[in-house]
């Protein structure tokens, strides 16, 4: 008795739902690696698990960031005259085929990736691709 | 004696610096090429100016990884003289032999113009021939030359004698107005500790002859070569 008296409702917000966010529903329905079995060629194991990190690295608060000024000052003159702060730093992506070992790229970001005395960085959790 | 000058991809003032060697002081002086895994034979070691690596991620950052470097950093800590000049200079900050980093300049603009450099320290191979408070006259030529260590590391490098050359004026004064690129306290040039490891913005390598506008530089390799004398008699 219930169900059949929220059926029509049920399905009406199904079907908004599914007009509003299905490509989005799909999409990610699609990238999820359980999905693509369906849809692709069968994938190798190495692309089921490949993964990408991001490294992001920024100058310290306290190091002076000339780039940032200038183009904060830039911004400024734009047309966002409120604009207090700009600070450039860079983004790393970085690819893997299989298992990220993660404390060993933590390990590289402090030798190489990042100098922790003028900058500080921080790894973007796993993405599946 | 025999003192390398290393290359690497990108480096262009590894002539000057070898020429300042066997053309200002008919001394022997050899390229090292990055990937050499040794540089025994030799008594001192020139990190020379330049791009090293195209200057990708951060300048001198890739250079600290080369094999050679693996060598220069165990003689360094063994007592070898290392001199690093302008990018050799970051590269030293980078690998950790001297503390501290070169920044983008403050004015953002890549700077080529003649300082004026005070002696701070003449107790280090590469300024025993200079009187301290000497103003020499160098060239610079960089865009991340800025000198930047906390305020900790700072106080440790003045209180240890670690500032070797600062930018002045004329007259021998640090000013601001004489602080080319925004670095803290003026520092153009410091040592590691035991000072055997020194490192330089300027360029005494474009400083040598006075066809090039000034001897100053000169004085400074002088000084390696008079310790490397002194230490073998």
């Amino acid at each position: 008795m219930g169900w059949e008296r929220l059926q029509t409702p049920f399905v009406l917000v199904l079907v908004v739902v599914l007009v509003l966010e299905g490509g989005r529903i799909w999409t990610s329905l699609l990238r999820h690696s359980a999905f693509k079995f369906f849809f692709t060629q069968p994938p190798s194991p190495l692309m089921l698990s490949a993964v990408k990190l991001e490294v992001v690295v920024m100058p310290k608060r306290n190091v002076l960031d000339p780039q940032g000024v200038a183009v904060r000052n830039a911004v400024r003159e734009l047309g966002l005259s409120n604009v207090s702060t700009v600070r450039v730093g860079k983004i790393i992506e970085i690819e893997f085929t299989g298992e990220p070992d993660e404390a060993k790229l933590d390990e590289i970001c402090r030798d190489l990736l990042c100098n922790e005395v003028i900058e500080d960085y921080r790894i973007l959790g796993a993405v599946l691709k | 004696m025999k003192i390398a000058v290393v290359r690497f991809p990108g480096s262009n003032c590894d002539q000057d610096c070898l020429r300042a060697l066997t053309d200002g002081l008919g001394v022997k002086a050899e390229y090292v090429w990055h990937k050499e895994t040794s540089i025994a034979g030799f008594d001192a070691v020139i990190l020379p100016g330049g791009f090293s690596y195209g200057d990708y991620l951060r300048c001198g950052a890739i250079a600290g990884f080369s094999p050679v470097m693996q060598s220069v950093i165990k003689a360094a800590n063994e007592g070898m003289p290392v001199f690093g000049v302008c990018n050799g200079f970051q590269i030293l900050c980078e690998i950790g032999l001297l503390r501290g980093a070169l920044i983008r300049n403050r004015s953002l603009l890549f700077l080529c113009q003649p300082v004026y450099l005070k002696l701070e320290n003449n107790r280090t191979p590469f300024t025993r021939w200079s009187e301290e408070g000497a103003v020499l006259r160098m060239p610079i030529a960089h865009g991340e030359g800025a000198y930047y260590a906390d305020d900790q590391t700072l106080k440790e490098l003045e209180e240890g004698g670690q500032v070797v050359f600062r930018y002045v004026n004329e007259t021998g004064q640090p000013t601001p107005e004489a602080n080319p690129n925004g670095s803290r306290n003026n520092i153009a040039g410091i040592c590691n500790p035991a000072g055997n490891v020194l490192g330089l913005m300027p360029h005494p390598d474009r400083s040598w002859d006075h066809r090039l506008g000034s001897e100053d530089g000169l004085q400074l390799f002088k000084s390696l070569v008079d310790t490397l004398l002194s230490v073998a008699a």
